[in-house]
């Protein structure tokens, strides 16, 4: 397993938040990596900055009154938090204040709009929140299209203009055959995924009427495809260049010719039947994404807002915003936390689904041991703001060693073990303001010794695979 | 034979939809819709259902929170809280609701009245029998007020009983002394007392809001999702806390709950609900390695087991929970029931004992109980 492509990697980690009553040490270098393709559970209990860690990774963290202070985030060659360090810098008074440079932290925020939802996204916990009421289920996914996936909704466009009369030949017909170009790959993936002859029937007038708008106004889109293959490439550059300074280089001017959505304008195109053959296109692909996440009638829902939703419906649609973009890296954190046993199992499933479909890593937070073991590869434990293990799943269910673990796996009800003695661990979480010296653990731990309370220990490598901070356990220690 | 406690008849809680200008009722939402439960004296209870199913507007029409909309209800009805009620009682008893002939009806429209509950008097009495735990302890607290006077509140009004049966009421250092006992008991501290919810963390919150419930020593207790906000390890602590308490003061638990693991950790019978119906009852054990109604099967395979190398079918429910403001017409279940057919969609099916003391609503639990009856196309 461990010759598999490294993803993400997360090295000493650490986020503080500044607040009136002192410093919340909220993450203390916290390191693991994502591989591709697999499901990485992180758990912990509530306040263990299992969030914070999800956050940390797609730089949203509200600052103030949280700062990223220190680590790396590498995906690929690119250090996600390449200058974090020059966004501000401590001033030790009397009390610690903060200088900002806001020029750095512009051009970070225009750097990382062009990351986040297309190379890393996320779901949260309460879909409700998470989506705009004033908007429909439509503009909120299309919004993400339009602003990451421009070429390809082009190029589709394009690729269906030069085919119009097939495509009329087989919306009569009512049977579809083989193309060559995008146009043929989207519609084998119309073919495969498609929900009977009527969701094809809109597939195919979607693409003709985007087409025949293309072919219309060909000069300007054409010219709109060049900037944004253009515009592709930078980025591209970007992820692959190992080298610092062109990599700032490319930030700059990304930042300058950074796109901006106007939600409202949209919104008002796309409810008055658009002429846009990109809204079109993007209305499409919307279109096709509430099909794969297994939403009933998908063309109505497209125009509902948030409210007339279930909690489930509207988490499959945070998943389809989610996924829009085929992101390397998917953050779902705590995706079924809000919803009902019956609704949860529908969503990993779909989830899981999902990802054998496209392929994304996925990091899944959770506080629920249960669904750990029926989705995760792997599991990173947390607490207080560390990773107290990480294994296997298997491995971290038979054999869990450090003592937190165990205490978690002793603590939860079972439906198949009635009889079960419910183990407690003893007091609560430390305040992170002031988190207990040595290992945070120690004040709760019955294994505790005077080692524990001075020194923090080192993550070591109990077996392949298995890494776990505690003192009672030696190893290859893990260079941090 | 068990002591009844509680006992609730045909009760139906509705809830008017008020819409347009005027205000006029659209509908209602079906909220509990003709419940039949018994509950004796000194067991557990499980509640079970999805959010929405009115598990927890049972619980608050079983301590009279809420008025129920129509139905009848009757706290310790065989210990005779007077000649009438239980004379109307044991003629209920031997007769269903529907059964009766036209003149028992009247007795029962008078045992209505004279019930528990529409007496004021015997209200106040029935209050200091009973009490409730709600889901979120950061909201039941109030902010303003110091521990000790959250806990103090109910011993002033109700007083604390007493070896032989009377009520006093605390003053002074008296009160004091029995409440530092009291959050010892609760494994807080005594200067716990002096300080204000927003101080604490959500387990002892939680800690605080059952020391509340259980000052004056009720003898029915409502726990509506005690621990669903908390975490496993915190959730734990609370539980056998609970457990504990019970032993110690015999009292009755209506275990309100969306988490079967708790509710098979925690319970002696089970109760699951759908869509403001029950549709299945019986003791947890039998409930859990026996399930019949297909909701509840679907339920318990739903739940994530924490033990990656037992790999089973999972019975995934398509779709949502209907809407209880329009609830489907025949078995309520029929448009997610893999078993469904045309008899399921025009006939709403009747609880039936399956098994001693299984009780279902299911027009196939027989087939599903010898494993004959085969998925109609519906899934």
């Amino acid at each position: 397993m461990s010759s598999m492509e490294e993803v993400l990697v997360v090295k000493n980690l650490k986020t503080q938040f500044f607040i009136y009553e002192g410093v919340v040490k909220a993450l203390e270098d916290v390191s693991f990596t994502l591989r591709k393709g697999e499901v990485l559970g992180l758990v912990g209990e509530t306040g263990c900055g299992k969030s914070v860690t999800a956050y940390s990774i797609s730089r949203l963290i509200p600052d103030p009154p949280g700062r990223i202070v220190g680590g790396e985030v590498k995906m690929g060659n690119l250090d996600l938090l390449r200058n974090i360090n020059e966004e501000a810098k401590l001033v030790q008074k009397k009390r610690i204040k903060i200088k900002h440079n806001y020029k750095v932290i512009r051009n970070n925020e225009f750097f990382f709009n062009t990351i986040r939802g297309k190379y890393i996204s996320m779901i949260f916990q309460e879909p409700m929140a998470a989506l705009n009421p004033v908007y429909t289920v439509e503009d909120q996914i299309a919004e993400t299209l339009l602003l990451h996936n421009r070429t390809r909704l082009l190029k589709i466009m394009k690729s269906a203009s030069e085919h119009i009369p097939e495509l009329e030949r087989w919306r009569e017909s009512g049977d579809i055959g083989e193309l060559q170009g995008e146009i043929g790959e989207e519609i084998r993936k119309i073919k495969s995924t498609a929900r009977g002859n009527e969701s094809v029937r809109i597939h195919q007038d979607l693409l003709i009427e985007g087409g025949t708008r293309f072919s219309r106004k060909k000069e300007k889109y054409e010219e709109m495809l060049k900037k944004s293959i253009e515009h592709d490439q930078l980025e591209d550059k970007l992820l692959t260049d190992p080298d610092r300074n062109s990599q700032q280089q490319i930030i700059k001017k990304l930042a300058k010719e950074s796109k901006k959505i106007n939600l409202i304008k949209m919104s008002k195109k796309m409810k008055r039947n658009t002429k846009d053959p990109l809204l079109i296109e993007a209305r499409r692909e919307c279109f096709g994404l509430l099909e794969s996440v297994g939403i009933p009638n998908p063309h109505g829902v497209l125009k509902n807002y948030p409210h007339e939703l279930s909690g489930g419906m509207l988490q499959r649609v945070t998943i389809s915003i989610a996924l829009a973009n085929n992101p390397k890296i998917l953050i779902a954190d705590e995706p079924t936390t809000a919803l009902d046993v019956t609704v949860q199992a529908q969503i990993l499933r779909l989830l899981r689904e999902l990802q054998d479909a496209i392929g994304t890593s996925i990091i899944l937070i959770t506080h629920d041991l249960g669904v750990i073991a029926e989705t995760c590869n792997r599991v990173a434990v947390m607490y207080a703001g560390n990773i107290v293990e990480t294994a296997e799943v298997k491995e971290l269910f038979r054999n869990p060693k450090h003592p937190y673990t165990i205490g978690l796996l002793q603590s939860i009800p079972r439906v198949d073990d009635p009889n079960k003695a419910l183990k407690t661990i003893p007091g609560n979480v430390p305040n992170l303001i002031h988190p207990p010296e040595g290992c945070r653990f120690n004040p709760r731990c019955q294994f505790a010794f005077d080692r524990c309370k001075t020194e923090k220990p080192m993550t070591v490598e109990v077996s392949e695979g298995h890494t776990v901070a505690c003192h009672l356990f030696s190893g290859k220690v893990i260079p941090e | 034979m068990k002591e009844v406690l509680i006992d609730a008849i045909g009760l139906r809680k509705y809830f008017p939809i008020k819409g347009g200008v005027s205000g006029r009722t659209m509908g209602y939402v079906y909220a509990v819709d003709d419940v039949n439960v018994r509950i004796y004296k000194g067991e557990t209870v499980g509640l079970v259902g999805e959010s929405g199913c009115g598990k927890t507007t049972l619980g608050r029409v079983l301590l009279d929170l809420a008025e129920p909309t129509a139905g009848m209800l009757f706290y310790k009805p065989e210990d005779s809280i007077s000649d009438k009620v239980s004379e109307i009682y044991k003629n209920l008893k031997t007769n269903k609701p529907s059964e009766l002939k036209k003149e028992e009806k009247k007795i029962v429209g008078e045992a209505k009245r004279a019930d528990v509950f529409r007496n004021k008097s015997r209200n106040r009495e029935f209050r200091k029998k009973v009490q409730i735990v709600f889901q979120d302890p950061v909201s039941s607290l109030d902010p303003r007020m110091l521990i000790k006077d959250v806990i103090a509140e109910p011993i002033i009004i109700n007083g604390v009983p007493l070896e032989d049966g009377k009520r006093k009421k605390l003053k002074g250092d008296e009160l004091l002394s029995y409440m530092k006992e009291m959050i010892g008991e609760m494994g807080l501290n005594e200067d716990h007392l002096f300080r204000f919810p927003h101080e604490f963390s959500g387990g002892q919150r939680q800690r605080i809001a059952i020391a509340r419930a259980i000052s004056i020593r009720p003898e029915f207790l409502v726990l509506d999702e005690p621990t669903s906000a908390l975490d496993v390890s915190v959730q734990a602590q609370i539980l056998s806390l609970l457990k504990q308490l019970q032993q110690k003061y015999g009292m009755t638990y209506l275990f309100i709950t969306h988490n079967l693991a708790v509710i098979r950790a925690m319970s002696d019978r089970v109760i699951v609900m759908y869509l403001g119906k029950i549709v299945e009852m019986s003791k947890t054990d039998e409930l859990f390695n026996t399930p019949i109604h297909p909701y509840t099967q679907a339920l318990l395979s739903a739940i994530p087991i924490p033990d990656p190398e037992r790999k089973r079918e999972i019975l995934v429910l398509s779709g949502d929970v209907p809407s209880p403001a329009n609830p489907p017409p025949g078995c309520r279940f029929h448009t997610r029931c893999i078993f469904a057919e045309d008899i399921c969609r025009k006939e709403e099916p009747e609880l039936e004992e399956i098994k001693e003391g299984h009780i279902v609503a299911c027009h196939f639990a027989k087939e599903i109980i010898t494993g004959q009856k085969k998925r109609s196309n519906n899934a």
